[in-house]
């Protein structure tokens, strides 16, 4: 395959000025709420009952005197599911130092085991607890997916975790963890941004962040007006898009009773390159 | 001096992965974007290190400790020893290999297929040759060993040990679907019903039961399969894109975020 004739040799590529158009709109919208946030409104974010239950997953596991188990999936350190799930590790850290309880972070990837163990390891001296923290707790245990799911449902089964998480990307491997875990009797909080794993952590686990709900629990659980902030243009973003596929469905409509060329003109907008 | 300097990195790093996306000149799109790749693969080979030696510390502890389990541990590294001597030494009892091709068979960081790699490795008598060329690397890029011309130890660990294991764990999927599809059926509000009744019709679609059930045909199909077709093609398709959409939306802000340095996890949370 011949690459380098397919690269045109400019410095911009016009198929995608679209992309760059709704890439500059939607990031001023998002930089303007954190902007309006750094001023101190107040920004209200709806209840979301998979974070609310995060702290009944660490107390019950307080409780139990058992350990906690988090798997931040099998995706890698670029990818933004694993960034938002270490976000939520590093706030369940926080919380599981001052109880005295340990929690068990197995990874697949050891970049993400390395930042992993800083982000536990600041979250218990955040805490006051840096005698609690564990460096053998965040381990690296193999670089392959479906290893990795049967390590650590070895673990669930020996270990016995009182509360499972299940935060970042996954795959084919979501439902053998869920399931391994839901049979250990665990709760079992899961979140994910893999649309086709969704519905399998929605029937084996007791509560599920469904797509745009993991990126939004660090706002959620720190509640910083920054992250608010970035929350509430993320959902004006959203209105914009809803907004846009409102004025197509229309136009599409109108166009079926009065054919015409305009419909099709803001239809060829959006289209990516590609077709 | 500490946080900042890995912040400049990750925003100038971003940058540029961002400008790749819209700048086809080849300066960009090869040795500009070769140059992250290459940067990548050697913090990747030093992380994996750290892993291996992660590794090694905690099975290390827990057989110096006779820990309970610590027999699986003893297993686990006489394991990965075993298959990293076979993988590295050249064997005297095979023939020499010439080299193994790594192609390209996931989506980039885009999500395309637009560009198919292919990497020439040659093997050496401790692995693979450093002079083996990578050709139009794309970071983020999952490739996928072809193993065809490995050598036979490896090859039959590999097809007898490993891929076994690995099929076996798949397969087990199947009967994790059918327990979690028995707890999703279970009737205990409408949504259930709801849920049963479209499972039932998709699951019925997806099988020639047109002979056993003669309900018609619509549009010349089956009838449970142009219900199927209709439950996939718009509830299905909308609750996926919506999700999709609000996705997308969370990994710009993830990114503006990470760019801007309002959240920073790769520095370990700390500031």
């Amino acid at each position: 395959m011949n690459v380098m004739a397919t690269i045109d040799a400019t410095w911009f590529d016009l198929d995608k000025l679209n992309v760059l158009v709704a890439l500059v709109v939607l990031s001023a919208l998002i930089l303007y709420f954190i902007y309006h946030a750094r001023r101190g409104k107040a920004l209200f974010v709806r209840r979301i009952p998979g974070l609310e239950s995060v702290e009944e997953a660490i107390g019950r596991a307080t409780e139990l005197g058992k350990p906690m188990l988090y798997v931040s999936g099998i995706g890698g350190a670029g990818d933004v599911a694993t960034i938002a799930a270490m976000n939520i590790l590093g706030y369940v850290a926080e919380q599981v130092a001052h109880y005295d309880t340990d929690l068990l972070v197995p990874c697949i990837d050891p970049v993400v085991m390395t930042i992993e163990q800083e982000l536990v390891k600041n979250s218990y001296t955040r805490a006051g607890r840096p005698e609690n923290y564990k460096e053998d707790n965040v381990c690296y245990l193999t670089g392959e997916q479906f290893p990795y799911a049967m390590a650590v449902s070895g673990i669930m089964v020996r270990e016995k975790p009182a509360a499972n998480f299940f935060m970042g990307s996954f795959a084919a491997e979501s439902l053998i963890l869920a399931e391994a875990g839901a049979a250990t009797g665990a709760i079992q909080i899961a979140g994910t941004s893999a649309e086709s794993q969704i519905p399998f952590f929605i029937v084996a686990c007791d509560y599920t962040l469904i797509g745009e709900e993991l990126f939004a629990a660090s706002a959620y659980l720190s509640r910083e007006p920054l992250l608010l902030g970035c929350l509430k243009g993320q959902d004006y973003a959203k209105l914009v898009i809803i907004v846009a596929l409102l004025a197509g469905i229309a136009l599409l409509t109108a166009d079926v009773c009065l054919p015409g060329q305009f419909s099709q003109w803001f239809v060829n907008l959006f289209a990516s390159a590609g077709g | 001096m500490r946080a900042k300097l890995p912040m400049l990195i990750c925003m100038v790093t971003g940058a540029l992965l961002l400008l790749q996306f819209f700048v086809p000149h080849p300066f960009v799109q090869d040795t500009l974007l070769e140059w992250v790749s290459n940067s990548a693969m050697i913090v990747g080979v030093f992380a994996l290190a750290i892993g291996l030696a992660s590794l090694l510390h905690m099975h290390g502890n827990k057989i110096k400790r006779r820990l309970p389990g610590w027999g699986f541990s003893v297993i686990t590294l006489v394991t990965a020893a075993f298959v990293a001597t076979i993988g590295l030494l050249k064997p005297a009892w095979g023939p020499t290999v010439s080299h193994a091709q790594y192609v390209q068979c996931e989506p980039d960081l885009h999500g395309s297929m637009r560009t198919t790699r292919i990497v020439r490795v040659e093997h050496t008598l401790f692995g693979f040759d450093p002079q083996s060329r990578a050709t139009n690397v794309l970071v983020g890029a999952v490739v996928t060993p072809l193993r065809a011309n490995s050598t036979p130890l490896y090859s039959w660990y590999f097809t007898y040990v490993h891929s076994a294991l690995v099929s076996t764990t798949f397969c087990l999927l199947a009967f994790y679907m059918l327990t979690a599809a028995y707890r999703a059926m279970r009737i205990k509000s409408w949504e259930a019903a709801l849920l049963m009744v479209a499972a039932v019709i998709v699951i019925i679609g997806q099988v020639p039961a047109d002979q056993f059930i003669p309900l018609g045909h619509i549009n010349g199909v089956s009838t449970f399969e142009w219900l199927k077709q209709l439950i996939m093609d718009y509830p299905n398709s909308a609750a996926k894109r919506s999700i999709i959409i609000g996705v997308a939306l969370g990994g710009l802000a993830t990114g503006i975020k990470i760019l801007t340095g309002i959240e920073r996890p790769y520095l370990g949370g700390g500031d």
